[in-house]
């Protein structure tokens, strides 16, 4: 007590930006789903915040009042920085300064995302000068490849990379602005989309081959085991299932299309996590079915369409899209025949499949209708060479039509 | 000796820098390699070059030290320190010369004694005292068969009145005067060794400044130390004609300085002129190697114009610095390791070993202007510098040449105290792309030379900070 001065510990709580794992050095505020002034429960959901893989929603460490919000919508900022505080009405808020924070700093993730992130982990060796002259030209150093000791990225590494992006520019027409055209930023979802398929694209030498496979007996399947899987766990059997199913089969025996890079080595891995590509209003999300290979078709489908329910809501979490080991992309249903489909990075290939079909084929001497539908594999060639890649599409055609090799 | 050649993987003419470098190098890649070699093992580095011109250096600039500091009062001492100077001088090359056959034959590499001449492009005979004595073969040949003074025309060495920088290294007695006919590196090493020994020096060079292959303030300066040490320093000038009389104890130089003709009398007159690839005896026409401007040039990968067959070092030309030529050999042994290196020649120290020091590295002034347009210097002298002004090194400064935007060093030029050793703080920057913003952020300790360089980094901005400004 000081000139009866009541002193009070202050019970405010600081909100900070929680750092989800050993790679992430900031977040960029999406959206702040309370306001000033609002009343907010312990683990109800506070704000979306994006990360360089996913956005997500953070949830309030503490129930109060939002009395303030230090950061706003946009901007980007480094872990552990103070981005709200939560106290009870009349509380007095703190000098800013002087508050800790009161949430733990590093939020505990997943333990396959944690590892994913830690083999993703990099750091950028680069000549001071050829990252001074990147940042002034806006280059991104990640992107680029150096030629310096080493690895290490030096001037001319970056100054190349400038040419190519004022060649690029150069070749763009000029931006008219038609009254009827509108700009939209590019962010959130879309922004990580087009960072990462950009890198794909640009830095791995993907090759593609397809074949097309007879779908009549995965289509008898299918009719075969429905009624019960719908039974058992209310789920309606799909094609992407059983796609699903016959992936990790089939991955099984083809380790290095199971596999990544990494440096100067190729990590072949244990793990078979198959991500399924989901459409969605603003973008495309890649939630991953782990274990593929070790789910039963029943506990496939139901993780699926639990995976694309939250997709659709908002509400994957870091480990649903963490981890995959390959990618899986059905475009049947949105009347695709046949396409090539980017790699997912760091994956080494992805499935596309299209459509299926009625049409006439050759079979023994007579032309018979089947149900045919196109498979397209696209693989990194560092790794996958043709010849391997063709023997996995050969055995995922050997198991669709004749599905009961699955069960050896 | 008509039997079978000898075969190598790797046979190298020559056993200076260059050569004894790549043999090691290939040795210990697992090649064959032999070293042939006609004079003495180390070529002109260890024997005739860096090595005896460093140890009489030193000694000239301990004694020289001491006499300003009023240490030697007797001057008739001088003489006998020089003899002094002379055997701690071949000390020096003893020492280096054994070192380097004991790492030859550490790595079991075959040195041959004798003359090597080609027969083709693999093959070569071993000459001693004229006759063959032994027949070689490799796929790989690499040349590194060193430089020779080229003779100037109009001045004949007799070695005893006009001598050249191999005779000088095994003069007993002082002169009393002295010229020393061109005023590169060699010729301003020289002046001030004999100028230290109380000769009378007389520094005559064709160009319009001494160091002409350094920057042009350095060579502005340096022109004055000299002067002030009373050595005269004639620039613009040409020695054309020598006549020796009294037995090769006077020598009458003629020298034309701007058309004007003027007669000058030495007791000696020392030839340190240019210098050509020492390619004599090799045959080199018979393995189809061709020449230009009488070197052997190789391109970046150290290849000759014959398929197989090398060249690094002085032999190529391109300046004469053994650390030229150890990068070379390392380049030639990579490529024919298979590796495609390729030699950078932008960043070659350049270093004078005179007292005080000289080192350049990059860009001169002049050339970043014509190169970058306008870029920033940051310079800092000595005399401002705490570590010189106890030590009595006032003379000299560090520059540095960097460009606008992104603070990238161009060049660094020193005049002043271990200008040879603080060269490499330039050489690192510009290497590893350290810029001056990079410089400036670093910890020099109190007192070192070094702060000069940091010094000069601030000053790039203005931001010197022990220095009166304008």
């Amino acid at each position: 007590m000081i000139d009866g001065v009541i002193w009070r510990e202050h019970m405010a709580t600081t909100v900070i930006m929680p750092k989800l794992g050993l790679t992430m050095t900031e977040g960029t505020i999406e959206k702040w789903l309370k306001q000033e002034g609002d009343r907010v429960e312990k683990g109800e959901p506070l704000v979306e915040i994006i990360t360089e893989k996913i956005n997500f929603q953070y949830e309030s460490p503490a129930s109060g009042i939002l009395r303030k919000i230090l950061h706003h919508e946009g901007e980007a900022v480094p872990v552990t920085t103070p981005i709200a505080i939560i106290a009870e009405e009349g509380e007095a808020l703190p000098e800013f300064e002087a508050m800790k924070p009161e949430v733990p700093i590093e939020v505990p993730m997943p333990r396959a995302v944690q590892k994913e992130m830690e083999e993703t982990r990099k750091r950028i060796f680069v000549s001071p000068i050829a990252k001074r002259i990147a940042g002034e030209k806006g280059i991104d150093l990640s992107s680029l490849k150096g030629s310096g000791p080493g690895g290490r990225i030096i001037k001319i590494d970056v100054l190349k990379a400038a040419e190519k992006v004022m060649a690029q520019k150069v070749e763009a027409p000029p931006p008219l602005q038609k009254p009827s055209e509108r700009l939209i930023p590019l962010k959130g979802i879309r922004k990580i989309i087009a960072k990462r398929m950009t890198e794909s694209f640009q830095n791995i030498p993907h090759f593609y081959l397809s074949l097309e496979i007879d779908m009549s007996a995965v289509q008898n399947l299918r009719e075969g085991l429905k009624d019960e899987i719908e039974k058992r766990a209310k789920v309606r059997l799909t094609m992407t299932d059983i796609l699903v199913k016959v992936t990790a089969a089939a991955l099984k025996d083809h380790p290095f299309v199971n596999s990544r890079i990494e440096g100067d080595q190729i990590r072949l891995i244990e793990e078979i996590n198959i991500g399924v590509a989901i459409a969605l209003e603003d973008g495309l999300i890649v939630p991953v079915v782990h274990h593929a290979n070790q789910k039963s078709l029943t506990e496939i489908a139901s993780t699926i369409r639990d995976l694309t329910q939250r997709a659709r809501e908002g509400k994957l979490s870091l480990e649903d899209v963490g981890g995959g080991t390959f990618t899986l992309s059905n475009m049947g249903m949105l009347g695709i025949d046949k396409f090539n489909p980017i790699i997912n990075p760091p994956e080494c290939s992805i499935l596309g499949v299209g459509r299926t079909i009625e049409k006439p084929v050759v079979q023994g001497g007579e032309i018979k209708i089947k149900p045919m539908a196109w498979f397209s594999l696209s693989s990194d060639h560092r790794i996958v060479d043709g010849a391997t890649a063709a023997l996995f599409l050969n055995h995922i055609k050997k198991l669709i039509e004749n599905p009961t090799f699955l069960l050896i | 000796m008509e039997n079978q050649p000898k075969s190598f993987d790797l046979i190298i003419i020559g056993s200076g820098p260059a050569g004894y470098l790549s043999a090691i190098l290939s040795a210990q890649k697992g090649l064959s390699a032999a070293v042939i070699e006609k004079g003495e093992l180390g070529g002109t580095c260890l024997n005739r070059g860096c090595i005896p011109t460093k140890a009489l250096l030193h000694e000239a600039f301990l004694w020289d030290t001491f006499g300003k500091s009023g240490l030697i009062r007797n001057k008739d001492e001088t003489t006998s320190y020089f003899k002094f100077v002379l055997e701690k001088k071949n000390a020096a090359v003893n020492q280096v010369v054994s070192g380097l056959r004991n790492l030859l034959s550490r790595d079991r590499i075959t040195v041959i004694q004798g003359e090597a001449s080609f027969v083709n492009s693999h093959t070569l005979t071993i000459k001693r005292n004229g006759k063959v004595i032994d027949k070689l073969e490799a796929d790989r040949i690499l040349i590194a068969s060193g430089a020779v003074p080229k003779e100037i025309n109009q001045i004949k060495k007799d070695g005893q009145g006009v001598i050249g920088s191999d005779e000088v290294l095994n003069m007993t007695d002082l002169p009393s005067t002295m010229a020393i006919v061109g005023g590169g590196r060699r010729g301003v090493e020289f002046s001030t060794f004999f100028n230290t020994f109380g000769v009378k020096v007389t520094l005559i060079e064709k160009e319009n400044r001494i160091l002409p292959r350094m920057d042009r303030e350095i060579s502005v300066r340096y022109k004055g130390l000299l002067t002030k040490r009373n050595i005269r320093v004639l620039t613009d000038t040409e020695a054309v004609a020598a006549e020796i009389s009294g037995e090769g104890k006077s020598v009458s130089l003629k020298a034309v300085q701007k058309g004007k003709e003027e007669r000058l009398n030495f007791q000696k007159v020392l030839v340190v002129g240019e210098r050509r690839g020492n390619m004599d005896g090799l045959d080199v026409e018979k393995a189809s190697i061709s020449l230009k401007d009488g070197f052997i040039p190789a391109d970046l990968h150290m290849k000759t114009s014959s398929p197989g067959i090398f060249a690094a070092g002085d032999v190529v030309g391109k300046g004469f610095f053994a650390h030229k030529a150890f990068f070379e050999a390392r380049i030639a042994v990579e490529n024919i390791l298979g590796k495609e290196s390729q030699m950078d020649y932008q960043q070659i120290p350049i270093c004078l070993y005179a007292f005080p020091e000289a080192a350049s590295i990059g860009l001169k002034e002049e050339e970043a202007a014509n190169q970058w347009g306008e870029v920033n210097i940051g310079k800092f002298p000595f005399m401002a510098c705490g570590q010189s002004i106890a030590t009595g090194n006032q003379e000299g400064m560090v520059k540095i040449i960097s460009e606008k935007k992104y603070g990238e060093v161009l060049g660094v030029h020193i005049l002043g105290p271990h200008a040879t050793e603080l060269i490499h703080l330039g050489a690192m920057a510009m290497k590893h792309e350290i810029g001056v913003e990079e410089i400036k952020q670093m910890i020099f300790a109190h007192p070192t030379f070094s702060e000069a360089f940091f010094e000069a980094a601030l000053d790039t901005y203005g931001e010197a900070i022990h220095m009166m400004k304008g």
